[in-house]
């Protein structure tokens, strides 16, 4: 039973015809997802966690990656995140997952790299950069795991390794991503290169205002970059 | 499903024995009154639950929606026809007559949450029970838009489902849009199916779009209905102004409580300006780390931002790390909260143009006492 694609989620007319469905098959996961989602993005946590260990409990294949993507984008628990990551690798051996169409591998990487272990994040990061090669050309994939490996790779006081992972990275974007160059800008200026560190700031400024950065929608993006901090960071060039 | 309809039918039959014993005539002539419910029934009202199930040829679009229809004579001695949609918000009234096999609409209002909509009957027969055939037209004006619709039943037949006597109405249904110049028109074919003491059974739509069929689940008296429609939800996420936290208490919306939005659906988003970064700059000077006290959990605060930018209706929405219930020091929520509440600097949002209130929600994620981060 839907009912999703009539009501706008959330209203009473979505929890009722959901309530309607999990009485009609209790067995069915997809209720409990769909009255899930709008306290997930309305900042429910309680009513979040009920209703997604209801839909996982009754198909962790296709629920268990989604919520690890939840605990990891919206409650930053990056434990509970890998967790269900784990769960996940278990139940589908020998196949990489896509839960909201983003990597789990990706994604385990991410939890790494904010839990500080940024050996085990470079690691994943390049899993996923190696499966990902599999099947496209390393152009399409996405920036961000450029960012986050040279941000893992920063952490290890790596600089240089971090540089040539920015530079990688912008190289795929085509200079796209004021991201990329904003951390490019602190690389450089970390190996002593002032002229560098502040023609890739300009670059970033100005990939800023062409509305070249990350972020994401309900939610801020890891290590998102915000143009009042490029121009602090610039004030100290 | 169905199941439910029949167990309910034998308890609900027997009342009607009994009632039938003081009903008054009733506007049904006798070719019509077997195909809807009792005439005691009607009388009294009756509610009906049907599940409409949609479905695009592609498969792209598959959906189950639950919808209600009452029966009722007024004092007028005419049938009124309800529909409800699955809140028990009404959608649609039809007043209709009967002239032998012939039903007649008299009067058909739509209503869209505040507007209503009423349609010129240009032809008004509906359906008729002793001719194959019988046409409806009405002509409906909003704005600038005109909807003229012609309903037209084709064929009249006897049926038998599940050993009960009815009759299918085969039909087609056209409906022509004229707005600002441009004309476009959408048709579809349909069946619709009338049982013995149960009134409207099923109906089936068929277009080049889609196909829709409505189905009956079950019958209650009204007072079971009424009981149902004061379910008491609310949306999710709602917030009752009578219950706050007391923050900003002349606090006013640009619109009202039912009009109230979410922040991401507003343009442009509604958010506090300069992001994260702006937010970490404007809270952490504020942080007093002994209110804290070794506080862990996300307290998250629930708000209303008006399309002016200020916030109210402040409410409270705490829970442990592990998303159980929980409660934090009321220092702690005293601190936070005042902080939350001092924050002025939100970009307020529109809908479709026009000013827009909106929930959102700021949640500060605790461990042992600090604040480690600022939720979404």
């Amino acid at each position: 039973m839907g009912g999703r694609h009539f009501y706008y989620q959330g209203a009473v007319g979505h929890t009722l015809v959901m309530q309607e469905a999990m009485r009609y098959d209790p067995s069915s996961p997809i209720p409990h997802r769909e009255l899930g989602a709008p306290t997930v993005k309305r900042g429910m946590a309680k009513d979040f966690y009920r209703h997604y260990q209801n839909a996982v409990t009754r198909d962790p294949v296709e629920w268990q990656g989604w919520r690890g993507y939840l605990y990891l984008y919206f409650y930053r628990d990056y434990e509970r995140a890998l967790a269900d990551f784990q769960a996940l690798d278990t139940l589908t051996p020998n196949f990489v997952d896509y839960p909201q169409a983003t990597s789990v591998l990706f994604m385990s990487g991410i939890c790494y790299l904010q839990m500080g272990q940024y050996e085990e994040a470079i690691r994943f990061f390049d899993q996923h950069i190696t499966e990902e090669l599999k099947t496209v050309e390393e152009s399409y994939i996405g920036t961000e795991t450029f960012l986050f490996k040279g941000i893992a790779r920063a952490k290890l006081a790596d600089w240089k390794g971090a540089k040539a992972t920015f530079e990688r990275g912008l190289r795929n974007a085509e200079g796209k991503s004021a991201d990329l160059w904003f951390w490019l800008s602190q690389a450089a200026a970390e190996l002593g290169d002032t002229t560098q560190a502040r023609e890739a700031l300009e670059n970033a400024l100005l990939q800023f205002d062409q509305g070249y950065y990350h972020d994401r929608p309900y939610v801020e993006e890891f290590y998102q970059t915000y143009r009042e901090q490029l121009v602090e960071f610039g004030q100290g060039l | 499903m169905r199941k439910t309809l029949f167990f309910r039918l034998p308890a609900m039959l027997a009342l009607c024995s009994l009632l039938s014993q003081c009903q008054r005539n009733h506007p049904l002539p006798e070719t019509v009154t077997d195909y809807f419910p009792h005439p005691a029934f009607l009388q009294e009202g009756i509610a009906q639950k049907y599940y409409f199930h949609y479905q695009r040829p592609d498969q792209s679009e598959i959906w189950t929606n639950i919808n209600y229809l009452t029966y009722q004579i007024n004092d007028q001695q005419e049938l009124i026809i309800t529909n409800y949609d699955a809140d028990f918000t009404p959608n649609r009234l039809r007043r209709v007559v009967f002239d032998q096999g012939a039903m007649e609409v008299l009067e058909d209002v739509q209503y869209d949450g505040a507007d209503t909509t009423r349609s010129v009957m240009l032809q008004p027969i509906m359906r008729n029970w002793l001719a194959d055939t019988a046409t409806l037209i009405k002509e409906h004006k909003t704005g600038d838009l005109i909807i003229q619709s012609t309903e037209q039943q084709i064929q009249c037949k006897d049926t038998l489902i599940e050993n009960r006597p009815g009759v299918i109405f085969y039909g087609q249904y056209e409906a022509i849009r004229y707005a600002a110049g441009d004309t476009t028109s959408f048709s579809n074919i349909f069946t619709e199916t009338y049982l013995e003491g149960l009134g409207l059974y099923h109906q089936h739509f068929q277009s080049d779009r889609f196909q829709g069929k409505l189905e009956l689940i079950a019958q209650m008296p009204m007072p079971e209905f009424r009981k149902q429609q004061q379910h008491g939800l609310e949306r999710v996420a709602y917030i009752d102004p009578e219950h706050t936290l007391g923050y900003r208490p002349d606090f006013k919306l640009c619109t009202t409580t039912e009009a109230i939005i979410d922040y991401y659906n507003a343009d442009p988003d509604i958010h506090y300006r300069g992001g994260k970064y702006a937010l970490w700059k404007a809270i952490r000077p504020q942080l007093e780390p002994g209110k804290l006290e070794n506080a862990s959990g996300y307290l998250t605060f629930r708000f209303v931002i008006n399309c002016e930018g200020e916030t109210g209706r402040f409410t409270l929405e705490p829970a442990d790390l592990d998303f159980q219930p929980t409660q934090f020091p009321e220092q702690t929520i005293a601190h936070l909260g005042d902080i939350t509440a001092g924050l002025t600097d939100w970009q307020p949002g529109q809908l479709k143009g026009e000013p827009a209130d909106a929930y959102a929600y700021l949640t500060y994620k605790l461990k042992d006492g600090e604040l480690v981060e600022l939720l979404p």
